[in-house]
């Protein structure tokens, strides 16, 4: 009884101290809550401390002494640009200026596409990236198989079983035939579906790819048929040499792939600058004031203005690679091509960053800002774009030496030189150790061009394996003539 | 038993770490479409970039070189 009444008295003494317990806990609770709500005042003074006069600096950067003289159009041109470029524009002497004006053209984009080169309807992006995933799938699968040929074919090759030799290595080959085909079917899924690249550029690609994947598939075929060991080292040898120059060309087209995506990312972060623009407009006209704003908006800007420069050089790269058939000039260029395109996307990444913390800032004092409001769509355009896009290109496919190189070279400049356009195509095709040169020529070529086209056509004859070179000039009749009215104005 | 219950239950659990914006991770989506938008494209760009990089058959290249030589 005694024992019972200690037991509860301690329990009544220990159920006592809850409340205690609690109590000082509300205490340390209250507290916290107060230095929260002392915090959650000392930010809201901050952010009304913060709401300034805003510097919509783009007008500031118009108002530059140096444009003071400028005609409408000239300013017209300028008010589309970004900060960065104002910036530096800001900086050039009169005569510059109105050079790197005339280099500028501002072009209307079609709001439904905003800065894309097609719309490709859902289902069949649904579709195309449903073969993306089967692709990888088999890919994967590909791999193993090859990984578990390559192992048993080294035990067959230690023990000397040359059946089990041929049987390996054949199955080996086909393996990685089809890993080739699945990776070939990879960027084709991607390329159907890209909105990046027009319906021609998707076509073209998509029809080299399946033109690569059946000749492939040929060469399955011929090495489903060897018996020997000679049949197989002959197979091995021709799917080895299709796939370095396949290789290549997959390499192409998924560099264009994905210059094309950030090219479309470039634009439409340029124009989500404008739109900044007219929402930092609307609130100064209102009165809502952010300090430190305009900087942020200066640093995206500058971002931009990077992946711009980078993607740029990158496009310079990737052309210069196209269009040598030189192997390690290639390798080293398409790296190149790729690391500066890699840099852009990172300029890109940084500058959305940037982007993501000043829309949150302009939402929390200008909850009306209005991000989605349809405006004019324009893109700047530069010249060195333009000649890009139009007047040379070459591209080769299979492996060149350094003399068929330098011909080459001789004859693209000759027709740069001379401004002709025309469209060259020579492509040598070897078939069971037989040289095959094909040459087709449209447009009218200078006789110093037509001996260098004999000459490049002659020399792949000797080619060990299959050589495309394709060469396309476009030059405007009246180009000399825009010239000389550019350097009158 | 009753005291390390209190013990443990009444103790101010530990305040929760601030979140911090860290260089190189993402921010988190804006809720305005044509900014989360090119959000999204350069993450699908970053993502097939690494899908289609063709170095996912360097090993394609070695077997062939030594089918060649068997």
């Amino acid at each position: 009884m005694k024992k019972i009444a200690a037991i509860l008295a301690l329990a009544i003494f220990f159920i006592s101290l809850i409340p205690i317990s609690i109590a000082d806990e509300n205490d340390a609770q209250k507290e916290r809550l107060d230095a929260k709500k002392e915090k959650l005042k000392e930010a809201e003074d901050l952010r009304k401390d913060k709401v300034r006069a805003i510097k919509v600096s783009k007008d500031e950067l118009l108002k530059e002494r140096n444009f003071a003289e400028l005609s409408k159009e000239r300013l017209e041109k300028l008010s589309n640009l970004d900060r960065t470029r104002l910036e530096e524009f800001s900086n050039l002497n009169s005569a510059e200026l109105k050079s790197r004006l005339e280099k500028i053209k501002i072009v209307k984009v079609d709001a439904k596409l905003e800065f894309r080169k097609r719309i490709v309807a859902e289902q069949r992006i649904a579709l195309a990236e449903e073969r993306f995933n089967d692709a990888e799938e088999r890919l994967h699968e590909a791999k193993e198989k090859l990984e578990k040929r390559r192992k048993l074919l080294l035990e067959a090759k230690s023990s000397g079983d040359e059946g089990a030799i041929i049987e390996h290595a054949k199955q080996g080959l086909l393996r990685a035939a089809d890993a080739i085909i699945s990776h070939l079917e990879k960027v084709k899924s991607k390329a159907q579906e890209s909105e990046d690249l027009s319906e021609e550029e998707a076509n073209e690609i998509v029809a080299d790819i399946d033109a690569k994947i059946a000749e492939i598939n040929d060469a399955k075929a011929a090495i489903e048929a060897a018996t020997t060991k000679e049949d197989i080292r002959e197979q091995a040898k021709k799917i080895n040499a299709a796939w370095k120059r396949i290789k290549v060309k997959a390499e192409q087209h998924a560099r264009n792939l994905i210059n094309g995506g950030i090219r479309g990312i470039l634009k439409r972060s340029e124009a989500l600058e404008r739109k900044l623009d007219r929402i930092l407009a609307e609130m100064e006209e209102r009165g809502i004031e952010v300090a430190g704003i305009e900087e942020k908006v200066a640093e995206f800007s500058d971002k931009v203005a990077g992946a711009r420069e980078n993607l740029k050089q990158s496009n310079e790269k990737f052309k210069e690679a196209k269009s040598t058939g030189v192997d390690e000039d290639r390798k080293s260029l398409l790296e190149e091509a790729k690391t500066l395109a890699r840099e852009a996307h990172n300029a890109l990444k940084e500058a959305h960053n940037i982007l993501k913390g000043i829309v949150r800032e302009i939402k929390a004092v200008y909850k009306e800002a209005d991000f989605e409001e349809e405006e004019e769509l324009v893109e700047v355009v530069e010249e060195d774009e333009q000649e890009e896009d139009q007047q040379v290109e070459v591209e080769v496919e299979g492996l060149l030496t350094e003399e068929q190189q330098s011909t080459l070279d001789s004859l693209v400049s000759s027709l740069q030189e001379a401004k002709t356009s025309a469209e060259i195509e020579i492509e040598a095709e070897v078939e069971d150790g037989q040289v095959k040169v094909k040459k087709e020529v449209e447009g009218t070529l200078t006789d110093e061009q037509q001996s260098l086209v004999d000459e490049l056509a002659v020399s792949l004859e000797t080619a060990e394996s299959k050589v495309k070179t394709k060469i396309e000039t476009e030059f405007d009749a009246d180009d000399e003539e825009e010239e000389l009215e550019i350097e009158n104005d | 038993m009753l005291v390390m219950v209190l013990v443990v239950g009444c103790a101010p659990k530990p305040a929760a770490a601030p979140l911090e914006e860290k260089p190189g991770i993402e921010a988190p989506a804006t809720g305005e479409a044509p900014v989360d938008a090119v959000a999204e494209d350069i993450s699908q760009v970053g993502n097939a970039d690494e899908g289609l990089d063709s170095s996912e058959l360097d090993d394609v290249d070695s077997i062939l070189a030594d089918i060649e030589n068997i």
